[in-house]
């Protein structure tokens, strides 16, 4: 079990405008330059989270991404393929993925590890199961932890990509938590279980969650899926529901969101195809 | 104690045999050459191509060569089904635009721009195909930190294995021709026409290089080696997106961090393998990085004359490389050095140096400022 | 005419510099035509990569591919000098 010290969220759905270059620019004219709209957006949610307060220059850096930076590649391929020209080396270092990274560690002026990392669903649960691991067995004090995607055009050929219905609403978001090993001063705990589940293991294991906890489920289980969970369970659950447009970590936009304004135990529940992840959450 | 079981390579140096006499020979080959056009103008790069007569489909040689070369350490190791099931998985790789980017220019080059393949995009797609194929542990996370990627996966790995919560690891460390990737480094005017010469004071810059490598590690009360991994530090320094501060304090931060976590002073390092691109930049900061924790010179060498720059790749793949040189008796010497350079003072090996146990430091810099150090031992059996 | 004579070709210089460098802030008129770029005099801070951006700049908008940093050296030092290089006479 970790601490959360601190959130911010900066998130959107399909459809709504959200004018990133302009809201980083009133946090950091001099941090423009050279930085896109993906990059912008990685920056704008850490500092949401963070502010304007330092950061002990040790604390590691784990951004994650269900997508990456695919706008930067884009351009590359439209500047390869169709203008014929190659990379301008800016493009060139900001399609490196873990160069949003560097301007969060530079902006916060850390110089501690820094990852970036991503994963073919459940990506949230896998790098806060690390970040768990890392901060249980002391081998960071403090993570700045976060998810960030962007929403791509045109939506749908995403939603193809994503494997979502073309009805599903599409969203982007940059979410953060400040970990900690240490309770003090902290919002929240987190659990993230470490024993991977199939639907048969998460039924079993919500027979030892006490009634007041609160479930929420992420944005690929189906209804299917939340139904044969529920219809099998003894307590009549309360369900807690953040509306948010579909995006590969939206799963840290619900915790950030029940952090803030719920109350008491959330469990967490996600899936991609069979596998599933639990993360607990305590409001301290 | 974290173990090293072991891996297998697939690169420009061929089968281990080959490779052996390469590296104990201190010689390479590299037969290939990449073109892009700059106004008009052909300009010609050496690269270190895999070696495989029979590569001809491009979409499909990632997951043939992934599979290939997990398949061979497993089958190396003798790992049953129930080892894999306890076994995570840890990929490295800065092309993250690799799923994407094959079939992407493949349509726009047969003009079938509206065609764009409707597969699923991101960094994991790799990883998951593999946790399927050999029934791995769930466990899963693609680094993407351009250079430094399989050597922090490396790292993870050894968290996750020390956590219980898995009792192998896999770490795999790929990178296959990118044509947007190459062009990118034209275009940062960092690669060199003909040859890759560290640390020689007429460097002229990288020659790069594919590699798909697999790596498995474990716990000593899982499965013993004479190998362990004794720690990694990874930090990054913010004075440049393009790399390492030349003054070397990033890298001195990093390899003496590496040091105190496994608890080993300088002078039990037997020897560093050195990032050692070639590029004027680099070796500097990694020579003045050195100087400030090393008393007197290590005897450190470069892998890159071998296979070339193999980027998110050269963390595992420059540690197995290590591992098969050491098991074999040395530790090689550096290809292509010729020239002191004064301004670095600081020589590598020339040639192979007799070495069959000790500590070594593996050193790895890339992009973003991002910094790795890891300290392995090989100890008699 | 040669290039340091042509106003108008010193003004595409400038404005290309400022483009591939992204600093708009600063007005392509106001940049001298004498001042070293890559001093402190210049006022426009830059660094290594963006003698790399200004490189492509000239390649893509100029025609005018430098081989390595020590021709750039050589040749991006004022817009006077750069602007002889792109057009001699």
């Amino acid at each position: 079990m970790i601490y959360i010290r601190k959130i911010g969220s900066v998130n959107a759905q399909e459809g709504e405008e959200l004018d990133v270059k302009a809201a980083w620019k009133a946090v950091s004219p001099k941090m423009i330059r050279r930085t896109d709209r993906f990059i912008q957006l990685s920056l704008l949610g850490a500092y949401e989270a963070i502010g304007d307060s330092a950061l002990d220059k040790n604390t590691a850096l784990y951004m994650a991404s269900g997508q990456g930076n695919l706008a930067v590649f884009k351009r590359l391929r439209d500047q390869r393929y169709i203008n014929k020209q190659p990379p301008k080396p800016v493009d060139f270092i900001n399609s490196l993925s873990n160069t949003a990274g560097f301007y969060v560690a530079q902006f916060f002026d850390l110089y501690g590890k820094n990852l970036n990392v991503s994963r073919q669903g459940l990506v949230v649960e896998n790098t806060l199961l690390l970040a768990q691991v890392d901060l249980e067995l002391g081998k960071e004090e403090q993570i700045l932890l976060g998810g960030v995607d962007e929403l791509q055009e045109p939506v749908s050929f995403t939603k193809r990509t994503l494997g979502v219905s073309d009805e599903t609403l599409l969203g982007e978001g940059s979410n953060w938590m400040l970990l900690s090993a240490q309770e003090q001063g902290s919002l929240a705990s987190v659990d993230v279980i470490k024993k991977q589940m199939n639907i048969t293991g998460v039924k079993e294991y919500l027979q030892g969650v006490n009634s007041a906890s609160k479930l929420a489920f992420g944005q690929r289980c189906s209804k299917e899926v939340i139904d044969e969970i529920l219809d099998g369970d003894a307590i009549e659950r309360s369900l807690y529901h953040v509306p948010c447009g579909f995006y590969e970590t939206a799963a840290l936009y619900t915790l950030n969101r029940f952090i803030k304004e719920g109350e008491g135990e959330l469990l967490f529940i996600d899936n991609f195809g069979d596998s599933f992840r639990l993360i607990k959450v305590n409001l301290l | 104690m974290i173990t090293i079981l072991g891996g297998e390579i697939l690169s420009a140096l061929g089968k281990k045999e080959e490779r052996l006499q390469h590296l104990s020979d201190t010689t390479y080959r590299v037969d290939t050459k990449k073109m892009t056009t700059v106004l008009d103008e052909e300009l010609s790069f050496s690269y270190y191509s895999i070696d495989d007569e029979e590569r001809n489909s491009a979409l499909s040689i990632p997951l043939r060569y992934l599979e290939e070369v997990v398949q061979k350490a497993i089958d190396k190791l003798s790992l049953s089904s129930d080892d894999l099931s306890r076994c995570g998985l840890f990929v490295g790789s800065a092309s993250n635009d690799l799923s994407l980017s094959l079939p992407l220019g493949q349509n726009y080059d047969n003009s079938q721009v509206e065609n764009i393949a409707c597969e699923r995009i991101g960094n994991g797609f790799y990883a998951d195909h593999l946790t399927k194929h050999f029934g791995l542990n769930e466990f899963s996370l693609t680094y993407n930190t351009a250079c430094t990627s399989s050597a922090n996966a490396v790292i993870d790995a050894g968290s996750m294995l020390e956590s219980g919560v898995i009792d192998y690891a896999l770490v795999v460390g790929f990178e296959m021709f990118a044509p947007i990737s190459f062009e990118g480094f034209v275009a940062m005017q960092l690669l060199s026409p003909e040859k890759i010469a560290p640390f020689d004071r007429d460097r002229q810059g990288i020659v790069l290089g594919e590699a798909v490598s697999a790596l498995f590690l474990s716990r000593d009360d899982a499965a013993s080696s004479s190998w362990h991994f004794l720690s990694g530090d990874s930090r990054c320094e913010t004075e440049s997106v393009t790399g390492a501060n030349p003054d070397g304090s990033g890298i001195s931060a990093v390899i003496g961090a590496a040091l105190t976590k496994a608890d080993v002073k300088a002078s039990d390092i037997s020897a560093v393998k050195a990032h050692g691109t070639a590029s004027a930049l680099n070796d500097m900061a990694e020579i003045n990085g050195m100087k400030q924790v090393f008393d007197s010179a290590p005897d450190f060498f470069s892998l890159k004359p071998y296979i070339g720059h193999t980027l998110g790749s050269c963390g595992t793949s420059e540690l197995l490389l290590m591992l098969e040189c050491v098991d074999a008796g040395f530790v090689p010497g550096t290809p292509n050095f010729i020239n002191r350079d004064e301004a670095l003072d600081w020589t590598p090996l020339q040639v192979q140096k007799s070495c069959a146990t000790g500590i070594f430091m593996l050193n790895y810099f890339g992009f973003g400022g991002n910094n790795t150090s890891l300290v392995i031992e090989k100890v008699e059996t | 005419m040669i290039g340091s004579q042509d106003d108008a070709l010193k003004l595409r210089l400038k404005a290309m510099i400022i483009e591939e460098c992204e600093k708009e802030d600063i007005n392509p008129e106001e940049l001298a035509d004498d001042v070293e770029l890559f001093s402190d005099a210049s006022g426009l801070e830059l660094d290594s990569l963006d003698a790399l951006q200004i490189s492509m700049g000239l390649q893509t908008q100029f025609k005018i591919r430098l081989g390595d940093s020590k021709d750039f050296r050589r040749v991006v030092t004022t817009i006077n000098n750069l602007a002889d290089y792109v057009q001699p006479e």
